[in-house]
């Protein structure tokens, strides 16, 4: 009985480890198919190519809801542009070279990118 | 069940957790190369840069060089206010109208041009290494040129590399 009950425990913690790893590899393999990388690399080099096109005083609108899914934060920090995509935060953004001060403002429904 | 047969069958269950996350970690990262996507703008950039270079140096067409200090001709970029950048080189080339350079103006890495030629030496570059080659832009324009205190028309010919960012 004793042998029986070790043996179904060893099972029983077997099967939850190996669930455990699958889950995480299936929520990792799902994070990769969803693309938000790639969605949060397209915002982020749009915007950059925007800020080195812009002359002063312009400006353009990030629509939160966005074609590329829900935009959550738009920053500009170190000459780069990071915007977090569905959650996923940008960690090193997209630089850009224009000369002139870039801003962003945050509103009801979009993110505001000043240049001047 | 004996110790020794407790610790055999603990050993096989490491084993055998260690090869499903072994496994698990194979299949992640095939589908992480699977499904990344590089999206390659370096040629717009170099030809954005180009624009603000020329914009910077010779607004309306008249390039004062009198106004740029022999320091300033190497640090064209500073000069220009635009934000330096290890992926970065420009190279402005000055002539008069006998086309005689009178004067060159640079900032960045200049090994980053023989990278360039290296890729357009081999146009037949594979697929995985396209992504290293550089984003290139060239443009030429006729300019008025103010040197030594003497108004001319000239020519002015911008060279833009961008490197990739990773």
């Amino acid at each position: 009985m004793r042998k029986r009950g070790a043996i179904l425990k060893m099972v029983i913690i077997h099967i939850l480890l190996v669930g455990f790893v699958f889950a995480v590899f299936l929520f990792a393999t799902a994070d990769k198919i969803n693309a938000r990388g790639v969605r949060q690399q397209v915002l982020e080099k749009q915007v950059a190519l925007l800020i080195d096109s812009a002359v002063p005083g312009m400006e353009f609108a990030i629509s939160k809801v966005n074609l590329n899914g829900v935009v959550h934060k738009v920053e500009i920090k170190g000459g780069a542009v990071l915007i977090s995509v569905e959650g996923l935060s940008s960690i090193k953004g997209y630089p850009y070279f224009t000369p002139y001060d870039v801003g962003v403002r945050e509103e009801e429904d979009k993110f505001v990118v000043m240049v001047g | 069940m004996n110790k020794r047969a407790q610790t055999g069958d603990s050993i096989m269950m490491i084993y055998q957790i260690v090869l499903v996350s072994f496994i698990a970690l194979i299949v992640l990262g095939v589908s992480s190369i699977f499904y990344d996507h590089y999206i390659d703008v370096r040629d717009v950039e170099s030809r954005l840069l180009v624009r603000q270079v020329v914009d910077c140096l010779a607004p309306e067409g008249k390039l004062v060089l009198d106004d740029i200090s022999a320091g300033d001709r190497f640090e064209i970029l500073s000069y220009c206010g635009i934000a330096q950048s290890d992926r970065l080189y420009v190279e402005a080339k000055v002539y008069d109208d006998t086309g005689t350079e009178i004067s060159v103006l640079s900032q960045g890495d200049g090994g980053a041009e023989w990278i360039r030629d290296i890729y357009m030496a081999t146009n037949n570059t594979q697929e995985r290494f396209k992504k290293y080659v550089p984003g290139l832009a060239n443009f030429t324009s006729d300019i008025s040129i103010v040197h030594d205190a003497l108004t001319f028309t000239g020519r002015i010919n911008v060279e833009a590399i961008v490197n990739h960012e990773f």
